[in-house]
């Protein structure tokens, strides 16, 4: 029925390193990898997700520490993104089977978002200016300090369109609750590009934001009897050691060579949930 | 006017009146003043200290199964109705000296999901006590609300 345990432990070790190089994530790499080798995708989403509670706990516990994440922000974006999350992974557990290829798509199209993100290195602005904060933003004191160490200054901002950004965080809620994902490239993108936050924060605000997302979804998918302990403990495992090796690593390998091998596996990744989806590969 | 204003060591992102920078200013000189342990470091620990603790209980399950068994064939679908009734199973199974691997995997899931809802309890506590701030009492308890619900689900 399932992999061997081995073969999972290294296959969830590996996306742990690469999500975590790539500040991608190690869900979107590890649950195309798991039903390649034969797990059925709504388990390997329970599992996912669960590992994400672990990994984005982890490193957004060295963030809080350094203030850098914007717990206000953080806390008014998961008023979106739970029920979000609740909503995402009810649909994945009453899908039905035959259903399946929404789910492969959404995963290729995810994945796709990614490539391209990574592909044209888009990253926001260091130093966002915010020339007037709307009312809603102001009245939700939006605002923050923090210390930048590569500066040595106190930087201190203002965040912008809360309501457009809740409402879109709301959306990226359904999908990590589908798909059992962290979603932190669209959480960020909504930051920088919408809320017009500096991407420091909004990085570290995300991985804030993702682990309480995770736990609404992994709530439904427990109900719903997918959680597979013999999948779960050593994704679980994997995962979270290999996050913390992958963070080691970044700082000692050249940045071009991960980038364009990891380019490829998300491509050859996309390519085979599409072709999973539209039923050519089973 | 679409410039960053530099005073010393600060950098404001937005265009503030004289009175802003002075507020911004003490507020400034109030974090340097904070000690390194407050509830924020607080915070971040229960969160690290939470996967840590979840990651060894759930190693120590795999590795009695594998005492157990000789095998590291896991198999096995959790069929407790929700989080709750899961927590107060695991809970018993393992302080009844009941321990099996399956036990100790399920305590190390339910560690695992209790950290991030602690930690939105904990910032709940401090909106509330520490800041005093009606607007995210109500915002935190609202996710605070939803959170325990779909704990209870089904």
């Amino acid at each position: 029925m399932l992999p061997d345990f081995l073969s999972l432990l290294a296959i969830s070790f590996t996306a742990g390193i690469l999500g975590a190089m790539t500040g991608i994530g190690g869900g979107i790499v590890l649950i195309p990898v798991l039903t390649l080798i034969g797990v059925p995708i709504k388990y390997a989403i329970a599992a996912s997700i669960m590992s994400t509670i672990a990994t984005s706990s982890g490193s957004a516990s060295a963030y809080v520490r350094d203030r850098l994440s914007n717990i206000r922000i953080g806390m008014y974006l998961e008023m979106f993104t739970v029920p979000g999350a609740i909503l995402g992974a009810t649909i994945a557990v009453i899908l039905p089977t035959r259903y399946d290829f929404i789910l492969f798509f959404s995963f290729a199209a995810v994945l796709l978002v990614s490539w391209q993100q990574l592909l044209f290195r888009r990253k926001g602005e260091e130093h966002p200016f915010v020339e007037k904060q709307d009312r809603v933003s102001r009245w939700l004191g939006m605002e923050g300090i923090y210390f930048e160490k590569s500066s040595n200054k106190w930087i201190c901002y203002k965040a912008n369109r809360a309501a457009q950004g809740g409402a879109a965080m709301f959306g990226v809620g359904i999908i990590a609750g589908l798909l059992g994902i962290g979603a932190g490239a669209l959480k960020v993108s909504v930051m920088d590009l919408i809320m017009r936050m500096s991407s420091k924060v909004s990085t570290t605000t995300s991985n804030f934001i993702i682990g309480v997302t995770a736990l609404a979804g992994s709530s439904v998918f427990l109900a719903a009897g997918l959680v597979n302990v013999g999948l779960v403990a050593p994704v679980m495992m994997g995962v979270t050691v290999g996050a913390i090796v992958g963070t080691r690593l970044l700082v000692k390998m050249r940045n071009s060579q991960i980038r364009v091998m990891f380019l490829f596996v998300l491509l050859s990744l996309a390519l085979e949930m599409i072709l999973r989806g539209a039923g050519v590969l089973h | 006017m679409k410039e960053v204003t530099e005073i010393d060591d600060i950098m404001i992102t937005f265009p503030a009146t004289s009175d802003e920078k002075k507020v911004i200013q003490e507020q400034v000189d109030e974090i340097k003043s904070r000690h390194a342990l407050d509830l924020e470091a607080a915070l971040s620990y229960v969160l690290l200290y939470g996967v840590i603790t979840s990651l060894i209980i759930i190693t120590a399950g795999v590795v009695l199964f594998v005492y157990q068994n000789r095998t590291l064939d896991i198999n096995q679908l959790i069929h407790t109705a929700n989080f709750a009734q899961f927590t107060a199973t695991s809970f018993s199974t393992v302080f009844s000296r009941k321990i099996s691997p399956f036990a100790l995997i399920s305590l190390g899931i339910v560690v695992l999901m209790l950290t991030p809802y602690l930690r939105v309890v904990s910032s709940w506590i401090y909106f509330t006590v520490k800041e005093k701030n009606v607007k995210y009492f109500f915002i935190t308890l609202w996710v605070l609300i939803l959170l325990t619900l779909s704990l209870f689900l089904r």
